[in-house]
């Protein structure tokens, strides 16, 4: 005779083995819906934490932040290779940098606003380089968004309602 | 006067915190700030060995305490961006922030008049349920990277007051 360990209201191992046999399947869903939520969480923090209007410009960074599935179900947000060559400052904006502070930027002007550099419309507009005649030093360092990290900070917290 | 909130008054208990234990622990030239841009007025020396820490609250979790009831357990995420001026400082500042946060700290509520702190009121500890840390690699090549950029790394923090807000 074999001693029969039970969960404290009474039911089975086998008991429990069916009922997350049972919610597997959902689980699993979940899962896997949770790798375009993430990306889709990843684009809104960046389009609603950047400091400067998007006016007509493209959205080339988060456009380039999608999932891609694997074989064994798995999934990751984001190319870090085809961000390195599309959109080589995706580190920059997550983490900050002064790497442009004391460089002259190359010639053209802000838009929408006033095309010539005034610190009075401080972040009002976008440098639009080749379209005007103007030029700066830049003054200040990119701040850091650190959307990665938020959005780690988000998907664990995701991760563990599905699973707890 | 103003009294500070919940957010204010844990990230001036963090800096406070990480000041007087860097004091403590015999480390000197190392500024810490709230502000990513006052990091960049800090003139980083490689001889005097002066480094910058920045303290930043970002995102909070506002977790429901109960059912029925509007009262929150918040879970607010903090970020310490450490500025080094070698990779061995680096390495070695990183492992003592982690070594002195992952205890806990003490958490202070501050009244303030301009730039001047009036009052520290003691209410608490601030508890730290999670802490990641990794360095911040711009390229391999450190020598192409400004040097504020070069011997980077970044705590990402998640705390707790362990306690209901109403």
């Amino acid at each position: 005779m074999a001693l029969q360990i039970k969960y404290f209201d009474g039911d089975s191992f086998k008991d429990i083995q069916a009922l997350v046999s049972q919610h597997e399947e959902a689980v699993k869903k979940q899962i896997y819906d949770l790798g375009e939520q993430t990306a889709q969480f990843m684009r809104d923090t960046i389009d609603q934490e950047k400091v400067r209007p998007q006016a007509d410009e493209p959205t080339t960074l988060e456009d380039l932040i999608q999932t891609e599935y694997f074989d064994d179900g798995g999934w990751g947000v984001g190319d870090m290779d085809d961000l390195d060559e599309n959109a080589p400052y995706w580190l920059a904006v997550n983490y900050g940098s002064d790497h442009m502070v004391g460089k002259i930027v190359p010639q053209g002007e802000f838009a929408p606003g006033n095309p010539e550099p005034d610190p009075n419309n401080f972040r009002k507009g976008r440098w639009k380089k080749g379209q005007g005649k103007h030029l700066f030093v830049v003054k200040n360092p990119i701040p850091a968004m650190n959307y990665i990290e938020k959005t780690i900070n988000w998907l664990q917290e995701k991760f563990a309602s599905i699973v707890f | 006067m103003a009294t500070y909130r919940t957010s204010r008054n844990i990230e001036a208990s963090i800096i406070e915190y990480i000041q007087s234990q860097l004091t403590l622990g015999g480390w000197s030239n190392i500024s810490v700030v709230k502000s990513f841009q006052r990091v960049y007025e800090i003139p980083l020396d490689t001889f005097t060995k002066s480094g910058a820490l920045c303290v930043r609250i970002e995102n909070t979790s506002n977790l429901p305490a109960e059912i029925g009831d509007t009262a929150t357990r918040i879970q607010p995420l903090v970020f310490i961006d450490v500025f080094a001026v070698n990779d061995g400082q680096r390495l070695d500042l990183k492992d003592f922030l982690v070594s002195i946060l992952k205890a806990g700290l003490p958490y202070t509520e501050y009244v303030v008049n301009g730039n001047t702190i009036t009052s520290r009121t003691p209410n608490g500890r601030i508890r730290i349920t999670k802490i990641d840390d990794k360095p911040v690699l711009f390229t391999k090549d450190k020598s192409a990277l400004a040097v504020y950029d070069r011997y980077r790394h970044l705590l990402t923090l998640i705390v707790s007051l362990g306690r209901v807000e109403a």
